[in-house]
């Protein structure tokens, strides 16, 4: 891309102010009263289950859809009512939207070639549009079409034409879901590599958590059109703000519990009562399985039902009264065997007040 | 053996037995290859052998007679221009079945079917009442000074008639599955509507709206009963050559008619050929 100081400083990445913004599609409500705030430069995930509003955020700030009530600001300033083609903000679709009819450098360069002011020459725009295929890798494809070429590739194209037009703000919509596995996982690293490289700022919105909390700052958990929580991935794993967040983000064993005294005391009495720090009465108790050590005992009241061998990180399922848990073995003592009995206690719980 | 390709690309496939996992290939495509010739094969060389008993000499002198020339000239000139003009109003049509949800949508999807079912006799004879000079729309028509019945005009419209469903149903699919999202992505390219249309859509769509060109063209060039009524049949003016060619079959001159098909055929064939070449030209990534 071109080095000039002002394509720079447009690049730097903008801020993004949203308050309020709410969407109904007939009598659902999409999005309930959305508030957001992301800083410049910064990596943001939107993540939640399918019908929890963040495609539809995303297409409210890529201009695509407009909002029922709210305020959403870019760089400072008020975008309600400015059309997408205005906005000048990448959009990398679900599944890519790439023109079929276009080779590889006709896609990468449509933005350029249909500006009405300032466009650049023809020559520009090639020397622009084999910059950026370098920049995602895939300069030996400019005469392929679509039709031609990988998925990951044809994210990468997708992700080249977005940033053709040096937008201050890339929006990516579920943008790894239509990749195998391996490729997902390579894709997502480079992205956020090229990222940090170019300096704009991210939304990428996804279902998957792994994603999200490898690849974002800042990961926004939506639930039902609102957000649940909107903080970094180590703050979300160790102090979730409520239920659906403990429960949504990382594996946990869930237990029904009564806080009675600052005590925590579990149905059927499966672990023996914790001190714990939460609102009396019935209680959510989130016990991840790195919190839950099982010590070989033979009065246990539990068995081991698996082993999962992995050194430090090695699991156990183990079953009893209450169910099934996943746990780890205790430190310092030789690993237990399928059918060995066992007794389980917490180390850690996050407790929430059960209001069903 | 037919099944020898798709089981020689199947590594580790027992080539001895030659079974693919979809069967039935060798009798589909016998049946497909019979038929084909007895329906279409037969009938089409029986009219391209015909003609010849009078001669190269003979053959040339039908197909020189100015009536003749006239009504191939009419019949040709205005399918073609009939087939163009009905694509924009096709792909209109199928735009708004596709992308809006109106109430009495049902009903105009099943209307653009309609030139389909309906007996080409009862088309003709309703667009002549239609059109005549004291019809509801030839009355206002003829007091701006244009007539239709009984005119190439007339032809032209009938033509249009027929070629509406071919039109509209062709793109409609493609346009579907074309879906919003390609639009969009120019959108947010910043790209205004216009350049959304004109560099996006419409090349996506133009292998279909090319079909349903071809289609139109071929249905409007062969087609008798909607025209004759509203044509007049006026020599050398409003005759078009499907009705050249039932006359001389009236009159038994049964190689002179075969000639006129020949011709016809032909001219078909030449445009139906060009629209395919075209199209292939169009798809991406054949021309790298």
């Amino acid at each position: 891309m071109n080095d000039s100081l002002e394509h720079e400083a447009r690049l730097r990445g903008t801020a993004v102010e949203i308050a309020g913004v709410a969407r109904r599609f007939g009598s659902a409500a999409a999005l309930d009263g959305v508030s957001l705030s992301v800083r410049s430069g910064e990596f943001v995930a939107l993540l939640g289950p399918s019908g929890s509003g963040k495609t539809t955020l995303l297409r409210i700030l890529g201009g695509l859809d407009h909002a029922d009530a709210g305020s959403v600001m870019i760089g400072g300033r008020d975008v309600v009512g400015v059309p997408a083609r205005d906005r000048g903000i990448g959009f990398v679709f679900q599944n890519y939207a790439l023109f079929r009819h276009m080779d590889v450098f006709a896609n990468v360069a449509f933005g350029l070639r249909v500006r009405k002011r300032g466009r650049p020459s023809a020559a520009e725009i090639a020397a622009r549009v084999r910059k950026l295929l370098a920049l995602v890798q895939i300069p030996e494809l400019e005469r392929r079409y679509p039709d031609q070429i990988s998925g990951g590739q044809r994210q990468r194209v997708a992700l080249a034409r977005a940033l053709a037009i040096e937008p201050s703000l890339l929006l990516l919509d579920e943008p790894f879901g239509a990749l195998d596995a391996q490729v997902r996982k390579e894709l997502r690293l480079w992205l956020r590599g090229l990222q940090e490289e170019v300096g704009i700022t991210t939304i990428l919105v996804t279902h998957d958590q792994d994603e999200a909390m490898e690849v974002a700052d800042r990961v926004a958990v939506m639930r039902a059109g609102r957000i649940a929580q909107f903080d970094t991935p180590e703050v979300l794993l160790d102090r979730p703000a409520d239920a659906f967040v403990a429960g949504f983000l990382g594996e946990s064993n869930r237990l029904g519990c009564e806080v009675r005294g600052g005590m925590a005391h579990f149905a059927e009495g499966v672990l023996p009562p914790l001190a714990v720090q939460a609102p009396e009465g019935p209680g959510l108790a989130f016990i991840r399985p790195h919190e839950l050590v099982a010590q070989a005992r033979a009065d246990g009241r539990f068995s081991v039902r698996a082993v999962r061998p992995a050194g430090p990180g090695t699991r156990l399922v183990v079953s009893g009264a209450g169910g099934s848990f996943d746990a780890v073995p205790a430190p310092d003592a030789p690993l237990p065997r399928r059918g060995d009995a066992c007794a389980l206690e917490a180390v850690g719980v996050r407790i929430f007040p059960d209001r069903d | 053996m037919s099944l020898a390709l798709p089981a020689s690309r199947r590594p580790g496939h027992s080539v001895a037995r030659r079974r693919d996992a979809l069967p039935g290939f060798g009798l589909s495509l016998g049946v497909t290859l019979a038929w084909l010739s007895l329906v279409v094969l037969v009938p089409l060389s029986a009219l391209a052998l015909r003609p010849w008993e009078l001669g190269v000499a003979g053959v040339l002198g039908v197909l020189s007679d100015p009536r003749v020339l006239a009504a191939l000239r009419l019949s040709f000139g205005t399918a073609l221009m009939a087939a163009l003009l009905n694509l924009p109003l096709g792909l209109l049509v199928a735009w708004v079945l596709v992308r809006w949800r109106f109430p009495g949508r049902r009903l105009l999807d099943a209307m653009v079917d309609l030139p389909f079912a309906l007996p080409t006799a009862v088309a003709g004879l309703a667009l002549t009442a239609l059109f005549a000079p004291n019809g509801w729309l030839g009355a206002p028509l003829k007091a701006i000074g244009v007539t239709v019945a009984y005119t190439p005009l007339g032809v032209f419209v009938a033509m249009m008639f027929v070629g509406v469903p071919f039109a509209v149903r062709t793109v409609e699919p493609v346009l579907r599955d074309l879906g919003t999202e390609a639009e969009e992505a120019a959108a947010t390219l910043g790209a205004s509507r216009a350049q959304a249309l004109l560099r996006v859509v419409l090349p996506a769509l133009a292998p279909a709206l090319l079909t349903g060109f071809g289609l139109a063209f071929a249905r409007a060039v062969g087609e008798y009963g909607s025209v004759i009524f509203i044509a007049g049949n006026r020599p050398m003016v409003s005759e078009i050559a499907p009705l050249v060619i039932v006359q001389r079959l009236e009159g038994f001159d049964y190689a002179g008619a075969a000639a006129i098909g020949l011709a016809m055929l032909g001219m078909s064939f030449l445009v139906l050929l060009l629209t395919g070449l075209v199209q292939a030209w169009l798809r991406p990534g054949r021309r790298a």
